[in-house]
């Protein structure tokens, strides 16, 4: 096109466009004379303005992200990575994508992550963090996400977890604010797991409601346990300033994740210790219960300073109902001085559980937490059922002598099935253990190379 | 920190050889950016429902901050270095359209997928290279249009930092925004002549 025409095709589009629609057509006829193709063209814009509104409005990288990876997620449903088989894509973060897969071998739902590449291309920050994953997952916390394996398929690392279905705090936050109850609940829970971990020497340094899961069945589960590890970089000293800027360039990751949780020690690129954990939970706790993070802003760089400047507005403020012992222990995680915050996260556990333990009593007998106790309970029978453990396995062994003909086991493979479990006790809430102690075994023998393990399914077939 | 920033003074230089015409640069640069632009893509493909606020503009200016040496002669003027962002990310979007695009119709025969986040892209995909194509020819009469669309589709920029870039006054970018947007719409709707 001509550059003369085009000019004398916007300025009509322009002079058009200003009046009211139902001047236009006689105005463009004026306009244009007998030039019929410029009218034409004129009337397409004129029409595509009307049509146009959201076209090309929101950036393409927000509508297609999905064209800025070199590599499509969702492409591995199909495929056996491993022994295991990949169903579904369960969704894409900041640390890679989760599928929902099943051990072909032991035939259960896992949940596999895999790790962009960019942050396990450092050999010594991978091993750091999975010797952080294992430790934490050996701890057997209720609370804790159990790592079946971390492995490796072609250059990408993925590690399988048990798969739990439920969802996420932040979806849940997402639907509105929690009662002081649930979120109480919640709060011991995951300060229950952070006490394990820490005891074991292991620092989460991401706590968020993006790496709590909610059980239907009102248990919380931490995930995530060392991967923060592999974003984890040293701050040098030969910076001029250690601030904000600083963080920026020297966390990757941080930008476009969110800076809401994190504490002012991390904020200024120090490393994490196990009292960042403690103010994480605390803006966590916040979070819950007043349905927002008390440090924001409208950019990560604006939370930092937030963070590293501003105090909470006090909850009581806001929501009455709010006790004063919760805003003292929310006080004393979210010291910007980490010397100044609980100790341990064991003694902010425990004034957790004092809290709710008062708040129940006071409170009627329906709205008493189940949760806590079933965890209470589970640890009472631990020891018993540990005992019969060993029985059932044996039981189990000779059983398969019994039931698995075929396919038969050459002469020098040993074989076990583990039986599933039967919860014999009154309480029902306990049923779900029964199904966790048959994983539990399953996933500990699958561990012994020479044993093949029978999935449970076949067990569960030929009962 | 040393290994940090040279990164970052290594991403400017090859933006500064790129935007002059070294289109060997574009090689080496894209593998720089590519983390950067991977979080950016997981943290759209992750926002949903995830109550996150942040803002659009605020959040891609962030993201060019981490992998721009600021203190490089030719980015003192932040909104200029949008600006090539902006053909980076066109032509990286773009030159990856262009690849799923080829796969499905060359691969249909091996694979078949019914999955629908699959179709999605294909169908994105289709969409980008077409408007990619008409802004192509939008240049070839209305330069300045098309960069406008340029900088503010694919870079994510404001209508004032687009003023700035192009040193003309806001209105003036609205008004060349909408008749560009109407035109490119005529165009891909097949309406314009």
């Amino acid at each position: 096109m001509e550059p003369a025409r085009w000019a004398r095709i916007t300025d009509i589009y322009h002079a058009t466009i200003a009046r009211r629609p139902e001047e236009r057509a006689s105005f463009l006829g004026e306009e244009c004379g007998g030039d019929e193709s410029l009218r034409k063209q004129v009337e397409a814009m004129v029409k595509s303005l009307e049509r146009s509104s959201d076209f090309i409005e929101s950036p393409a990288f927000a509508v297609a992200p999905e064209l800025l990876l070199e590599e499509p997620a969702g492409d591995l449903v199909g495929q056996l990575i491993g022994h295991y088989r990949i169903e579904s894509l369960l969704g894409v973060g900041g640390m890679g994508e989760v599928y929902l897969a099943r051990d072909e071998r032991l035939g259960r739902k896992v949940a596999l992550k895999f790790l962009p590449k960019r942050l396990t291309a450092d050999e010594t920050q991978l091993s750091r963090f999975k010797t952080e994953a294992r430790s934490a997952s050996a701890l057997n916390h209720p609370n804790i996400l159990t790592v079946y394996e971390i492995g490796t398929e072609g250059n990408r690392q993925f590690i399988a977890t048990e798969f739990i279905e439920g969802m996420t705090l932040r979806a849940s936050l997402a639907r509105g604010r929690m009662n002081l109850h649930n979120a109480l609940e919640i709060a011991v829970q995951v300060a229950s797991a952070l006490a394990a971990a820490h005891e074991a020497g292991v620092v989460h340094r991401d706590i968020k409601p993006e790496n709590i899961m909610l059980r239907p069945d009102g248990y919380a589960k931490v995930l995530d346990f060392g991967i923060a590890k592999l974003t984890e970089q040293r701050l040098e000293s030969d910076l001029g300033d250690p601030g904000t800027m600083a963080l920026l360039q020297t966390r990757p990751g941080l930008v476009l994740g969110t800076a809401d949780y994190m504490s002012p020690e991390q904020a200024r690129g120090q490393t994490a210790d196990a009292r960042s954990d403690i103010w994480s939970l605390g803006v966590v706790i916040y979070e819950m219960i007043r349905g927002i993070p008390p440090f924001s802003g409208e950019t990560p760089s604006d939370c930092i300073v937030s963070i590293l400047t501003t105090e909470p507005q006090p909850l009581s403020g806001v929501l009455p109902e709010v006790p004063l012992k919760l805003e003292s222990i929310l006080q004393k995680a979210l010291r910007k001085n980490r010397d100044e915050r609980y100790l341990t996260i064991k003694e902010m556990l425990a004034d957790l559980r004092n809290l709710k333990e008062e708040l129940e009593a006071e409170g009627s007998p329906q709205t008493k937490a189940r949760g806590e106790s079933i965890v209470s309970k589970i640890k009472r029978h631990k020891r018993g059922v540990l005992l019969t453990l060993a029985a059932a396995i044996l039981a189990a062994a000779f059983a398969h002598s019994f039931f698995f003909v075929a396919p038969a086991p050459s002469p020098n493979e040993k074989s076990i099935a583990v039986l599933p479990f039967e919860n014999r006790s009154e309480d029902k809430s306990n049923a779900y253990f029964a199904d966790g102690v048959q994983d539990e075994i399953l996933t500990r023998l699958s561990k012994i190379g020479d044993l093949k393990v029978i999935s449970p399914t076949h067990v569960n077939a030929a009962l | 920190m040393a290994a940090a920033l040279s990164a970052q003074q290594q991403v400017t230089q090859l933006l500064v050889d790129w935007s002059s015409g070294d289109t060997r640069a574009l090689d080496k640069l894209i593998p720089l950016v590519q983390p950067e632009l991977h979080r950016l893509a997981h943290y759209y493909m992750s926002r949903e429902g995830e109550g996150h606020t942040l803002q659009t503009t605020a959040l891609v200016n962030e993201a060019y901050l981490q992998f721009v040496d600021k203190t490089h002669p030719r980015w003192q003027n932040r909104p200029h270095f949008f600006a090539v962002a902006a053909q980076l990310m066109r032509r990286i979007m773009v030159d990856h359209a262009r690849q799923r695009h080829a796969l499905k119709r060359g691969g249909a025969a091996q694979k078949v997928t019914l999955d629908e986040a699959a179709l999605v892209t294909e169908t994105r995909a289709a969409e980008l290279l077409a408007l990619d194509e008409a802004l192509e020819n939008l240049a070839a009469f209305d330069p300045r249009k098309s960069k406008i669309v340029e900088m503010r589709y694919f870079g994510g920029l404001t209508v004032e930092e687009i003023a700035e870039v192009l040193k003309i006054h806001a209105n003036t970018v609205t008004r060349d925004w909408n008749a560009a947007k109407a035109w490119l719409y005529a165009a891909l709707s097949g309406e314009e002549s």
